[in-house]
């Protein structure tokens, strides 16, 4: 019997610890993830919030500026454009990547900023080979 | 030759399902000719796969390219390492490199059974034999890689720029040597259920295979990190991304295994606890291959997304509900586990160890898991997440590491363990006083790194106690150490990793606590003061090389009026590729690396754009890695001591006692 029970307390114990990471730090750790349309649709209350975005990224709207070490580009999803500035590193893949997932606020004035930008890269091996 | 690949594939699958076949009917029958023939047949498929290896290999290096595997990952201008590496480049090659590594463990644990020490032999080489056909069959008839176009392409399509770095060369392999090798402890843990020798000892039978496939994948782990700090190009070693959770995972369970395995009593007999951790352990990587594999979850590393995830999920299934079945059958025979006479010893210690090892692997795994509800609760799970609750679970845990050696197995002795703790605590409390002296105000760096301090002393002093009590004996110094190291192999092999451990940490706090980060630009000849360090832009250039364009930035590093180093951040275009690729420039010492990359510039002014990182103590988790290593090199070297010989005569003798009345009777053939 003092056996089981010394099994039962260190199940509770584990069940105990994780349930309470589960609710502290997934509490302080948690973004809304919506689609662009959900985004538009939340306005105002999103404003100020931390989100993440993930959407196609429009090639010809890139734009990296020197200076202000400031990345701008549009999201696409369907009908819908979001205009994002990227503030930071850059990600290698960034030039060759579909999706992007970002994450950040959108601002008023209609501008996602971002500050954190994560590539999903195409992979390479996803290439067909062809004549 | 892609035609004799395949044809060798095919035949090592003949070969294993007579293996199947043959020990299942021998065990059945108790006939040992059968068995013999079984396990015969598991030698000829792993000299059936080293010839598919080869002939992989041969296409690759003749850059046959109609072979779509060779064209799909490497073309004329691939340097030859990286061609060679081409084998583990993609699905394909993988598979066929996991199967051939599993034949080579699976002939290891046919020779190892030739021993009468280990009767088991022919229940673990089945259920190796099983895995080992599932892998043939998704290599033979899922993911080909001898698979031919129907036309020959010019050129290939070449190899991933990101992956072409000297990692690429020992990572994947090292991994999959750490999640291979764990199929060995689970087909001997199911052995030990199927043929219900529940009795015998079980510890020293798992022990070595499990360390060996824990080194490979902590090694491994440790390796890929270092990969994506020098390749990624932002300063980061980890990322959380499923396919980094995928190796922690099985680690954590293994180290948790490992700890169990040190609980014995009943000569070390199968306990339930063992099987949950070698079953989790071996779940977990097959776990890991069908996330990202299977595209479920998306990472960064994205695999080709391909229906092969569901036969690793029908896999992983099949893997856990038979063994659930098997240790329900098993239940009434299985030994209860050791508890503890006394709250304060080593098997609570080791308990709790084991617990927290658990629920860090089971809060990572959630945090893995989440994004499958994030698009129906519109919430997404950030990295702090992953950052707070490891810090949380594996921060006293590490405390631990300093208490547990102090521990006595029997315990009940508090005073006693106070007072061996104190010097210990006062180490911990001097480097606290000396961190606060020199200015360190954040708290959470302070005390990790006090708790370091005060598992480093609390080590150092098992070391110290071990030399003076053979020194009192009369032996010299060095020669003391030495034997230290030769009679309890497991015992100072094991500290050393955890001194390894303790390195990791600091670099991990350090580097995350303290890192300073500024993105600028600089026109030529101007300087720019990032912690400490002044950077001075000389020039730029931008030239073709083989295969691709290099630019370069040459800045003069100095500290304070001193010049300390050149470096030479640059940005790589691969031809064959329309990404860039960052390759960094780092000047690292044991305080602190600095880290530049390159991240753009005007062609006109030959204005520099750079990303600038002080990262401090970050060596020290490579370092950290490197010592592991030792310690687990040093636990696991083959001993002659007298100390495990007697253990082995023990051993012996226990299994003259139940090969009475031995269902298959194949000790007789020894």
């Amino acid at each position: 019997m003092k056996r089981k029970y010394r099994f039962l307390a260190g199940g509770a114990v584990i069940v105990a610890v994780v349930l309470l990471l589960l609710l502290t730090s997934m509490r302080s750790s948690t973004v809304y993830y919506l689609t662009v349309g959900e985004l538009r649709s939340q306005v105002p209350e999103i404003y100020g919030q931390r989100v993440r975005v993930a959407a196609q990224v429009d090639r010809d709207s890139v734009d990296w500026v020197l200076g202000s070490s400031t990345l701008s580009f549009d999201l696409v999803e369907g009908e819908e454009v979001l205009p994002v500035t990227y503030e930071g590193l850059v990600p290698d893949a960034f030039a060759q990547s579909e999706t992007v997932v970002v994450e950040g606020q959108y601002s008023p004035n209609g501008i996602f900023e971002a500050d954190t930008l994560v590539v999903q890269c195409p992979s390479k091996y996803e290439a067909r080979v062809t004549e | 030759m892609s035609d004799l690949g395949f044809f060798t594939l095919s035949l090592a699958l003949a070969t294993t399902t007579y293996s199947i076949v043959g020990l299942a009917l021998g065990i059945r029958k108790r006939d040992g000719r059968l068995l013999e023939g079984g396990k015969r047949a598991i030698y000829a498929s792993a000299v059936f796969l080293t010839l598919a290896v080869v002939a992989l290999i041969y296409v690759l290096l003749a850059r046959d390219f109609q072979v779509e595997y060779v064209a799909s990952h490497t073309s004329r201008d691939l340097a030859l390492p990286y061609t060679l590496s081409a084998l583990w480049a993609g699905q394909e090659g993988s598979l066929l490199f996991w199967a051939w590594v599993l034949s080579i463990y699976a002939t290891a644990v046919v020779l190892s059974g030739r021993h009468a020490r280990n009767s088991l032999s022919s229940y673990s080489s089945l259920v190796v034999a099983c895995a080992l056909a599932f892998f043939l069959v998704l290599v033979i008839f899922v993911n080909n890689p001898f698979q031919r176009l129907d036309f020959v392409p010019a050129d290939g399509l070449g190899m991933n720029p990101l992956l072409q770095n000297p990692a690429m060369i020992w990572h994947p392999p090292i991994v999959y040597l750490g999640y291979v090798g764990f199929t060995v402890p689970f087909a001997l843990t199911l052995a030990v259920l199927i043929s219900g020798r529940l009795k015998d000892p079980y510890v020293p039978l798992v022990r070595r295979w499990t360390l060996v496939s824990w080194l490979c994948l902590g090694v491994g782990t440790v390796m890929g990190a270092q990969w994506a700090y020098v390749e990624l190009g932002w300063g980061g070693y980890w990322a959380w991304d499923p396919v980094e959770n995928a190796s922690l995972l099985p680690w954590l369970t293994s180290t948790a295994l490992i700890h169990s395995l040190m609980l014995r009593r009943d000569r070390g007999a199968l306990k339930v606890s063992h099987i949950v951790l070698v079953v989790a352990t071996f779940a977990l990587c097959i776990f890991g291959t069908f996330v990202t594999r299977s595209g479920m979850i998306s990472s960064v590393h994205a695999f080709a997304v391909s229906r092969i995830g569901l036969y690793f999920l029908a896999f992983l299934i099949a893997v856990i509900v038979g063994s659930v079945v098997l240790t329900f059958r098993r239940r009434s025979g299985l030994k209860g586990e050791d508890g503890a006479e006394s709250l304060i010893s080593r098997p609570t210690a080791l308990w709790v160890t084991i617990v927290l090892l658990v629920a860090a692997m089971a809060a990572i795994l959630l945090g893995t898991l989440f994004p499958l509800v994030s698009d129906v609760l519109n919430v997404a799970l950030t990295t702090d997440y992953f950052n707070l609750s490891s810090a949380v679970i594996l921060g006293p845990l590490i405390l631990l590491m300093g208490i547990c050696p102090f521990t006595t197995w029997k315990g009940g002795d508090s005073r006693g363990l106070a007072r061996r703790l104190l010097a210990p605590l006062i180490g911990a409390l001097l480097t606290a006083a000396l961190l606060l002296f020199l200015g360190l105000t954040d708290m959470f760096g302070v005390l990790a790194f006090s708790v370091c301090a005060f598992v480093t002393v609390g080590t150092l002093l098992q070391f110290y106690g071990g030399l003076r009590s053979r020194r009192a004996s009369g032996a010299n110094p060095l020669s003391a150490f030495v034997s230290l190291f030769r009679k309890q192999r497991r015992r100072y092999g094991g500290f050393v990793v955890h001194l390894g451990i303790v390195m990791i940490t600091i670099g991990v706090v350090g580097s995350s606590a303290y890192k300073i980060e500024e993105s600028i630009t600089l026109d030529q000849g101007a300087a720019h003061t990032v912690g400490g360090y002044t950077l001075r832009y000389e020039e730029f250039s931008y030239l073709p090389s083989v295969g691709k364009d290099v630019a370069t930035a040459t800045l003069v590093v100095y500290e304070g009026d001193k010049q300390v180093a050149v470096l030479r951040p640059e940005k790589h275009f691969h031809h064959s590729s329309q990404q860039p690729v960052s390759e960094v420039a780092i000047r690292s010492t044991l305080k602190e690396d600095l880290y530049v990359a390159l991240t753009g510039w005007e062609d006109a002014s030959q204005r520099i754009a750079l990303e600038v990182i002080v990262s401090p103590l970050v060596v020290w988790i490579w370092i950290g890695g490197g010592v592991l290593l030792v310690g687990a090199v040093v636990a696991l070297w083959p001993a002659r001591s007298p100390e495990v010989v007697e253990q082995s005569t023990e051993l012996a003798m226990d299994q003259l006692r139940h090969s009475e009345g031995t269902p298959t009777g194949e000790e007789g053939q020894q």
